[in-house]
């Protein structure tokens, strides 16, 4: 047998005092256990006193989602804890919560980053790039704003707790055209680029009617965090119609509990607009839509549309397919926008007497829609442009793609010159892909 | 740190070649050869004696008049003194052989009529060619090799006034009837497994390969226990140079006892601190004859129910013999599902440990909660927790093995569900960890080759302390550590890795998607000749449609 040369030996020992200071790179101090951690579920910032954020971190109590059975698990209801506190810096105020937490802050399972609308509208370049950079924390949480950030952390609906409720508020939300989840990503992002401005999903607490079913016995007050649920806001924006009284117990429901109105709750409500990172406004409803047709992100959602046959009343259209694309043209040293969407609708509610078997009702019905959704576009656009005076669009991206030494003469005051002056076309074509409406032809026919 | 480094890698071997190589460790196998040249010569010793009685006297001597040593002392002719003599051990030989064939021929032929015209000489040819009946008469002509072929059975016949004895085969003891496999048990296939009797071993492989190509050398280990030892290899399929280089590391053992194949494997194989074994061991002649069929080479050991295959590659680890029984997308599916319990067996807790005390960002949230809950009670960290709860699936598993039968259920039940139960319960273990390591545990007897499984096992545990220290690079880090070794690892000059290192797309679709034969033939990308292993099969002809047209289609 033939002696290995002594270069393998060598070689070996090399990779031995490699893998020794890579054990002294990262290790033991980086290590955690599991339960001396305490999990944040959601971070919020907000703006009381002037020069100072307020941050509101939701800690979520170790068993309040699984229900877990641990060995030393308290039968508790508690499921968590909003901790506050405010400090002229983000990290300042982290510091100042970790302080008086006897576990570890874990920001690893943040989910969501709540943004009170006043901070918003004051800029919030800093803290929202001090999220981006903690590495705890991923890019790719979600980013909402909220009429009030730290209000928001504390109406927990259907889940026990806020950070939960707000994840599927902001997930499921994109499900009706009229909002849209944006990440802390996505926000980054636009917020670096020129020629594109950031937006958010936009929420707020709005007073519903809505009932919670508690069973009897037990203190509704007492479900959150052992303290009492505070008083909702007052809303501007109230629901019409009559307010539900305080508490309301129905029959069936007598034996075992009662039900009790929820006064207010979180809605997802549309999309707020930044001017670089400034906050300047929010698109609601309809309004919202018509910018999200325009950048290609609805997916579903239901379009109401006049009735062309008769005024008896609106008839809804789901929105199956919706696709979108921005066109650039240079005209005359003049960049002019062109949309094309594409929209393909199934039937979902008619009045009775549509006349859905006559020639030309498919065609008309989507023709009605066509001019639904340019009036939605036109809306939003007019708002963004002349309200807001941001673009949100990305128009400049896509001109610089198309032309960078156009886009650096015009970058200087684009939102407030180059975006006013831009023009804009739209090419909406609309295709009803089943009308639906089985019954109703047996009937006319 | 760097302590607890060399402690892991030091402990599961992975760093062997490294210690061999800093200490010279290699060197040593020149040294062995040497000195066993000179012990294996067993056809030494004193000539025998003309003097009948001395010669008795000699293998008196050499047996201290041991209780089953038989002599039977006839005389020829009508003299009086004998003049011949029969011996044998009582313990070792079929009596039948030794009265029907041996002794009452003798008795007979010794009556003075029939040796009336015969001279001295011709006396033992006559006797050597005509009275014994026995199949097999040999020449003896030393003290030793007396000795040596009495002590296999076999029935020894001294002459007066000749330096030669006559040994006649008449071997016979009590065995184990042929069973059904104990360790490697299969849904489908034939049920039988060796034996401690080689004989029987033998007849069960040629039963399998009827073959003159099989070829059966005879070898001898072990200066005390002379273990009887059977090289089995095709001639046309094995390439010569492996059979040679088994047959001289067979020959250059020197030890005194062999008394089961795993002592003759760790002797002769090829890293003998490695934990990976490069040499397969089966207790099924048919995965023998499979094994054989590649161009592989066998070793069966008198003594032992168990063949040693070499060369066996890491592919060869999740491979059962009943993968080619069994239709190709079920035994696909097997193999790779063996696969992915070694995986698991491996990784999975080394993966836990590292996620809940370094990655705790990765966990799903609500695992994590829960995660945490239980967690809350134990008073170790994880990694301790991990250790107790391996150890004492390792205790279980030893206890549960060297528990006679009558008991095993019952420590089953209180290991696993009392005891199980009262350590989570008791807070010592959380009991998300319990299914990490429970799983673990079961994921490793996927792999059909019940001998690598503690190996598993203490990788595993190696893995689980540098998870500790580094989390997922740590575990990286072990996992390259473990392949590097495997890559540097050989079975009989063949890379350990075999199948995967040369990136051979058909021989891994070979290994683990086992195409059908009428897609693909079978290949044996082992063997040294006739790599494809059959030709085309059947064709199908539907019975019910009208008369067979010859060679339909193509």
């Amino acid at each position: 047998m033939m002696r290995r040369p002594a270069i393998r030996t060598r070689k070996v020992i090399c990779l031995m005092l490699v893998l020794a200071s890579a054990a002294t790179a990262t290790g033991c101090w980086d290590r955690r256990e599991t339960n001396e951690l305490a999990i944040a579920g959601a971070v919020a910032l907000d703006r009381i006193s002037e020069g100072k954020v307020l941050v509101s971190v939701e800690i979520i109590a170790n068993e309040a989602i699984s229900g877990g059975t641990g060995a030393l698990a308290a039968p508790t209801k508690l499921v968590g804890w909003v901790i506050r506190e405010e400090a002229t810096t983000v990290p300042n105020a982290l510091r100042n919560i970790q302080r008086r937490m006897p576990k570890l802050l874990f920001l690893g399972q943040v989910s969501t980053l709540v943004i009170g609308q006043n901070l918003a509208r004051e800029g919030l370049a800093g803290a929202v790039d001090y999220f981006g950079m903690n590495p705890e924390i991923r890019r790719s949480i979600y980013i909402t704003t909220c009429d009030s950030g730290s209000g928001l952390l504390q109406r927990p609906f259907i889940y026990e707790l806020a950070s939960r409720t707000l994840l599927g508020l902001i997930m499921n939300s994109a499900t009706t055209g009229k909002s849209v989840a944006v990440t802390l990503n996505e926000f980054l992002v636009k917020l670096s680029e020129p020629g594109i401005e950031p937006i958010t999903l936009h929420t707020a607490s709005r007073a519903t009617h809505d009932l919670a079913i508690k069973r009897s016995g037990e203190d509704v007050k007492q479900t959150y965090a052992g303290q009492p649920v505070p008083e909702p806001l007052e809303s501007e924006h109230e629901i019409e119609g009559e307010r539900s009284p305080e508490s309301v117990v129905l029959d069936p429901l007598r034996e075992q509990g009662t039900a009790e109105q929820i006064k207010a709750v979180t809605f997802a409500l549309g999309i707020a607009a930044y001017r670089e990172d400034k906050m300047v406004g929010f698109l609601d409803g309809n309004d919202a839509r018509g910018y999200l047709w325009a950048v290609n992100r609805v997916d579903q959602g239901a379009l109401e549309v006049p009735n062309p046959f008769s005024a008896a009343g609106d008839m809804t259209l789901d929105i199956a397919r919706a696709v979108s694309t921005m066109d650039v043209r240079i005209e005359g040293g003049k960049p002019a926008i062109t949309f094309k969407v594409n929209v393909d609708l199934e039937g979902a509610f008619w009045p009775l007497d549509t006349p859905l078997h006559e020639p030309g009702a498919v065609q008309a019905i989507e023709a009605a829609a066509k001019t639904m959704i340019e009036a939605e576009m036109l809306r939003s656009l007019q708002i963004v442009r002349e309200e807001f005076r941001t673009d949100i669009y990305g128009f400049g991206q896509a001109i610089y793609r198309k032309n960078p030494k156009l886009w650096h003469s015009m970058a200087e005051d684009w939102n407030d010159r180059g975006l006013q002056e831009l023009q804009i076309n739209l090419e909406v074509r609309t295709r009803l892909r089943s009308p639906g409406g089985k019954f109703l032809r047996h009937r006319a026919g | 740190m760097l302590v607890t480094l060399v402690l892991v890698e030091g402990g599961c071997g992975l760093l062997s070649g490294f210690f061999s190589r800093l200490f010279g460790g290699r060197g040593g196998g020149d040294k062995r050869t040497t000195c066993s040249e000179q012990g294996r010569k067993t056809a030494g010793g004193q000539p025998l004696s003309k003097k009948l009685e001395q010669n008795i006297q000699m293998i008196r001597d050499m047996f201290y008049e041991s209780s089953d040593l038989r002599i039977k002392e006839v005389p020829l002719g009508g003299r009086k003194a004998p003049q011949l003599c029969v011996i044998h051990i009582a313990t070792l030989t079929d009596h039948d052989i030794v009265h029907r064939d041996v002794i009452n021929p003798i008795v007979v032929w010794a009556r003075p009529q029939q040796l009336g015209g015969l001279r001295h000489r011709d006396q033992v040819e006559e006797l050597k060619r005509r009275v014994l009946t026995a199949q097999s008469v040999k020449t003896v002509e030393t003290d030793t090799e007396l000795a040596g072929h009495l002590l296999e059975g076999n029935t020894v016949i001294l002459i007066a006034g000749h330096t030669s004895a006559l040994s006649v085969e008449s071997r016979g003891w009590p065995g184990r009837g042929i069973q059904e496999p104990s360790v490697e048990i299969t849904t489908r296939g034939p049920r039988l497994a060796f034996t401690e009797t080689i004989k029987d071993n033998v007849a069960l492989l040629r039963r399998r390969i009827k073959d003159p190509a099989l070829t059966i050398e005879q070898l001898h280990v072990g200066d005390k226990s002379k273990t009887d030892v059977r090289l089995c290899y095709l001639r046309d399929l094995a390439p010569k140079r492996l059979v040679d280089e088994l047959r001289r590391r067979v020959k250059a053992v020197q030890t005194d006892m062999i008394l089961d194949s795993g002592q003759l494997e760790n002797l002769i194989r090829d890293h003998p601190i490695s934990l990976f074994t490069t040499m397969r061991s089966t207790e099924r002649p048919d995965s023998v004859a499979s094994e054989l069929n590649d161009g592989r080479i066998a070793l069966l050991l008198d003594g032992t129910p168990f063949a040693l295959i070499a060369p066996s590659t890491f592919a060869a680890l999740f491979v059962s013999a009943e993968d080619h029984y069994v239709g190709f997308p079920a035994s696909s599916v097997l193999r790779i599902i063996r696969f992915v319990g070694f995986g698991l067996s491996v990784v999975l807790t080394p993966f836990y440990v590292a996620l809940t005390t370094f990655h705790q960002e990765l966990v799903p949230l609500p695992l994590l909660l829960n995660v945490a809950a239980t967690q809350t009670g134990v008073p170790f960290p994880v990694v301790v927790s991990a250790l107790i709860a391996e150890m004492v699936i390792e205790v279980l598993r030893e206890a549960g093995v060297r528990l006679p039968q009558q008991f095993g259920p019952a420590v089953s039940i209180v290991g696993a569900l009392v005891l199980g139960q009262a350590a989570v319960q008791a807070g010592f273990v959380p009991p998300g960890l319990v299914i990490v390591v429970t799983t673990a545990a079961i994921a490793s007897f996927s792999v059909p080759r019940t001998e690598v499984i503690i190996s598993f096992r203490l990788i595993r545990v190696a893995l689980l302390l540098m998870a500790s220290v580094l989390g997922f690079m740590g575990l990286v880090l072990g996992t390259v550590l473990v392949v590097y070794h495997l890559a540097s690892l050989k079975s009989l000059g063949m890379p350990y890795l075999a199948l995967y290192t040369p990136g051979r797309v058909s021989y891994l679709a070979e290994d683990y998607v086992l195409a059908p034969q009428r897609i693909k033939r079978p290949v044996r990308p082992t063997a040294a000749a006739n790599r494809v292993r059959s030709g085309p099969p059947p064709e199908l002809l539907d019975p019910t449609s009208g008369p067979h047209r010859k060679g339909t289609k193509r």
